[in-house]
């Protein structure tokens, strides 16, 4: 089909469609204050909560940092201060990034870059995750039996079988992770044609 | 006249354009009409921000448009579909089944363009004019001349390979 004729198939049901009105005053009211539900507003609030929690987890480990005397507790407490501190420096550059898009004065292909590389780092953060999946267990264990209070440093060996319990569920848990970012990567591939599309016309 | 009055003013003498884009970036009939209370939703927020410093009718293809490519969604793989030309047919009571084929027909053929050459397509039949256009979508008035020859060429291409694979 010709892009003329689509124009002129265009016109006429656009003809058709200026012919029935159905929104009312009130419908109209509803949807203007219903509150949104944008993906990027769900991405904000989703990783907002998730940095909060972090923070306090940081805090909570920062305070009672002399209970861990051991060596074995020392590395494990660094170790899980560390991965918890990048991952919410990780979100809060990707709050940043999804707030950068700017839905009312973005032109189109600023909106388009804007989102392409929300989804870059998206993807980025989800193979961070399922990464930090299979080191955390290492480090948060005897983090937790501490805090806790059972040394599982002083018993190996009972420290060896709950580490081994964390590797079993190590394929369910890393399937979730995934299926929670694949619904924020959905349309990446199609998203990087057109951005490269972009820079080679410009 | 209240905000409240005007803002239902101007989605009631807008809503064709509002149901256009979101049946160009919609999937399903239930995608569409989530997009279309996000774009009216986003129209409201920014309502008081409009100072008339563009045209209304290009504030609002940018605010619907960017709207609709940042909430893209995937077909699900499960759950009750309506393909989109038929949500079309449906709301606009299309009776002539010569218009209704031209409707599918003109629905493939956009749904086969990228994101980008969607929007451009989408502005170009809706009239507006390459200023506009390249106002809204932030490529210069040549560049929108350039990529509306190459979505011609393309479609020709499309239609010349159907033609001669027989379908």
């Amino acid at each position: 089909m010709e892009l003329e004729e689509m124009k002129n198939i265009w016109s006429d049901m656009s003809d058709e469609l200026d012919k029935q009105k159905k929104l009312t005053q009130k419908l109209i009211i509803k949807m203007a204050h219903e509150k949104s539900s944008s993906r990027l507003g769900r991405i904000v609030m989703a990783e907002s909560i998730g940095t909060v929690i972090t923070v306090v987890a940081l805090i909570f480990i920062g305070i009672n940092f002399n209970k861990f005397n051991s060596l074995i507790n020392i590395v494990a407490a660094s170790g899980t201060f560390l991965i918890l501190f990048v991952s919410v420096i990780m979100a809060v550059l990707l709050i940043r990034k999804a707030n950068l898009i700017n839905i009312q004065e973005d032109t189109y292909i600023g909106a388009l870059n804007h989102y392409t590389d929300l989804k870059k780092m998206l993807r980025f953060y989800k193979r961070f995750s399922i990464a930090m999946y299979v080191i955390m267990p290492f480090f948060l264990i005897p983090v937790v039996s501490v805090l806790a209070g059972k040394d599982l440093s002083q018993n190996l060996s009972e420290l060896w079988e709950v580490i081994l319990a964390c590797v079993l569920i190590l394929p369910v848990a890393w399937l979730a992770i995934a299926w929670f970012y694949k619904t924020n990567l959905r349309n990446v591939t199609a998203a990087f044609k057109e951005v490269k599309n972009i820079e080679n016309d410009e | 006249m209240s905000k409240t009055e005007r803002f239902t003013e101007l989605i009631k003498a807008n809503e064709g354009i509002i149901f256009k884009i979101t049946s160009v970036y919609s999937t399903t009939d239930i995608d569409q009409k989530d997009l279309y209370q996000e774009i009216v939703t986003q129209l409201w927020t920014a309502f008081d921000r409009f100072r008339n410093e563009s045209k209304i009718s290009t504030w609002i293809y940018r605010v619907a448009l960017n709207t609709a490519i940042t909430n893209i969604r995937k077909v699900k793989k499960q759950g009750f579909k309506v393909p989109i030309d038929q949500a079309v047919l449906n709301y606009a009571e299309v009776t002539d089944p010569l218009l209704e084929e031209r409707i599918r027909m003109l629905y493939k053929n956009i749904e086969s363009l990228d994101e980008l050459d969607k929007g451009i397509v989408l502005l170009y039949l809706e009239k507006r004019s390459h200023d506009e256009i390249a106002q809204i979508i932030g490529l210069s008035v040549s560049n929108i001349g350039t990529r509306l020859s190459r979505i011609r060429n393309k479609l020709k291409t499309q239609m010349t390979n159907k033609v001669s694979h027989g379908t």
